[in-house]
């Protein structure tokens, strides 16, 4: 009796999953197609004909040197683009935990205007300001390269992680995602820490910072994905292959169809990190989206 | 510490205040001051200048370059472009993403998994997602052509056809009846790549917004009799409505952001079937002649657009925050 109301029940439920599938499918039809097309060998995209739709088991493209990712700047890529990630985000977390506690906590004139002005930060994307900003990093570079004072550091801001870097360290969306936070902490909580005579920083490292870490883990995968997914501005301030990011670099193997094979691995490869990190963290991203009202 | 504590009591107290305020806001307002306003008064200031290919002669303009890029047929044709690429990717994106939500939003053993994976496209990038099209809509080996040659379809030029953007019509209504008979392949394609990117996104802000909706309006329903497709059309989609258009916002936004997928899949051809306004800003800017004036004046038309769409954006997120 009772297994077959059991069975019954999961009968009722074929349909649905039935079209759940489907659509999974679908949507993941060219992710399919590209990760058995980073299994072929080149010579399967050469011949007349359309490559095979189920993989021929070529991990060379991912592994052996020759011709494969390994021998190709790939792994150079992935490790500038996952320098240029970390330091965004680290860069972003500072920046933002500093000034969303002085607009939380603390009061000095002036404060509402500022505010507004960092929120009209986001209103400005980078998109907008790629001429001039790219200006001003070819002049940052042109001084490190001339000046004798500057130029034994060996910084380079075209061709450099430095250049990469710069115009995302602060960002208005992550001051207004950490007030936000921060603001819901008690207000007993600080001026008990005030009455033992924490200071400003002590404040900040050992109540507020324990107690955000919600938030700020919302605004560190943002700041990563976002870093690791940039294309416009690492194209423009990037030559050297060397400097690449993963992005240009496997745009740049995909345009050449002799080395299409090692594009498509380099493209799993990019993708594979950011898609583990979506999943990990989903509930952080969907907070983040609804810039932190949203308890995931 | 003992001989500036005097100094400082004889400091009025807002400017103390701010002194201590100052070591915390500094970062950011030198980087928002570098990279962010800098930035804004200098493309107004580059827009006055026309300047020789070698860069070596600025000559000022004024607001004579503004007015001839703005009215240029180049800059009309980009808007066109981007306004339907626009269209393209988000309202099939947001039919969709709507679509798999809900789909994903029933109670069912394991659906986690099917809302996981529906949500992950938002993981990709511009370059990955537009490598990922392109094994199907590449020229030689994309595989979709094949499927439609399967089928009895005819194969299609994906990424070098412009259709419509392409050639002169004789009238408004050959233009007009073009859009839908000629269609433009080339901006398509790059439209399927965003698209693709934008369904997870838009599933993510649509699941997000389906569990705002109340359990009891869909008991209430069900005790009066109503089907699954009305009480889609009478509670989910009026009571989603508000995410609906936070989410067409957002899909707009990154419309008018697209760079890369244009950049890796047609390069903004054929002709300038694909130019969308931020591509062509880079080639305007970034190509020889290097017109660096002419780029900064369409930056701040992009500018302009998308300051509406943003505070459109920022009043429905600070909606969420206060009135929630």
């Amino acid at each position: 009796m009772r297994s077959s109301g059991l069975a019954q029940r999961w009968l009722r439920r074929l349909p649905s999953y039935a079209l759940l599938i489907v659509c999974a499918a679908i949507l993941l039809f060219p992710v399919y197609v590209t990760v058995v097309f980073s299994l072929h060998p080149l010579a399967e995209f050469l011949q007349e004909g359309a490559p095979s739709l189920w993989p021929s088991w070529e991990w060379n493209n991912y592994f052996a040197s020759g011709e494969g990712v390994s021998d190709t700047p790939i792994g150079r890529f992935l490790f500038n683009s996952l320098v240029m990630a970390v330091v965004i985000t680290a860069g972003q977390l500072i920046t933002a935990t500093l000034s969303a506690y002085a607009f939380a906590f603390l009061r000095f004139p002036g404060r509402n205007v500022l505010f507004v002005v960092f929120l009209a930060t986001m209103m400005v994307p980078l998109e907008v300001a790629i001429i001039p900003n790219f200006q001003t990093i070819q002049w940052l570079d042109s001084q490190f390269v001339q000046r004798a004072w500057l130029s034994w550091t060996n910084i380079r801001f075209i061709d450099g992680y430095p250049g990469l870097v710069a115009p995302f360290l602060a960002t208005g969306f992550g001051t207004f995602l950490l007030r936000q936070y921060f603001l819901t902490i008690p207000r007993e909580l600080l001026d008990a820490a005030e009455m033992d005579g924490y200071g400003h920083i002590r404040k900040l490292m050992h109540v507020i910072l324990p107690l955000g870490k919600g938030a700020l883990a919302t605004l560190a995968i943002f700041a990563f994905l976002q870093a690791w997914n940039q294309y416009l501005w690492p194209l423009l301030v990037t030559n050297d292959p060397d400097m690449r990011t993963v992005q240009i670099g496997i745009a740049a193997e995909a345009k050449d169809i002799s080395r299409i094979n090692v594009a498509f691995a380099g493209t799993i490869m990019a993708f594979l990190p950011m898609l583990l990190l979506v999943v990990a963290f989903q509930r952080y991203l969907v907070r983040g989206l609804f810039g932190g009202s949203v308890k995931g | 510490m003992t001989a500036g504590m005097p100094a400082r009591r004889l400091l009025p107290r807002g400017v103390r205040e701010f002194l201590t305020a100052l070591p915390f806001l500094l970062p950011s307002m030198l980087l928002f001051g570098v990279f962010v306003f800098y930035p804004l008064g200098k493309s107004v200031y580059l827009g006055f200048f026309i300047s020789n290919p070698f860069r070596t002669r600025q000559i000022f303009v004024g607001f004579d370059q503004y007015r001839d890029v703005l009215t240029s047929s180049d800059f009309i044709s980009s808007l066109l472009v981007t306004a339907t690429f626009t269209l393209y990717t988000v309202v099939p994106a947001i039919a969709i993403g709507t679509f798999l939500a809900v789909i994903s939003n029933q109670k069912l053993p394991g659906i986690v998994i099917f809302r996981t994976i529906f949500s992950s496209t938002l993981a990709a990038s511009v370059a990955i997602s537009a490598v990922l099209w392109l094994v199907l809509l590449h020229p030689s080996i994309g595989v979709l052509n094949d499927g439609f040659d399967a089928v009895g379809l005819s194969r299609v030029n994906w990424l070098e056809d412009g259709g419509w953007a392409i050639g002169e019509r004789a009238t408004p209504w050959d233009m007009f009846t073009a859009w839908f008979i000629d269609p433009n392949w080339a901006l398509i394609s790059v439209s399927l790549a965003t698209g693709w990117m934008n369904i997870g996104l838009f599933t993510v802000i649509l699941l997000a917004g389906l569990q705002t909706i109340d359990e009891e309006l869909y008991e209430s329903a069900r005790i009066d009799g109503a089907g699954r497709w009305s009480e889609f059309w009478h509670i989910t989609l009026p009571m989603l409505s508000p995410t609906l258009f936070f989410a067409s916002v957002v899909g707009t936004i990154f419309a008018f952001q697209a760079f890369g997928q244009i950049q890796i899949l047609t390069q903004g051809g054929p002709v300038d079937a694909s130019n969308v306004l931020l591509y062509s800003i880079y080639t305007t800017g970034f190509e020889a002649p290097f017109r660096v004036g002419a780029a900064s004046v369409q930056a701040l038309g992009l500018f302009v657009i998308m300051l509406v769409l943003t505070f459109g954006q920022f009043r429905l997120m600070s909606g969420r925050v206060f009135y929630r």
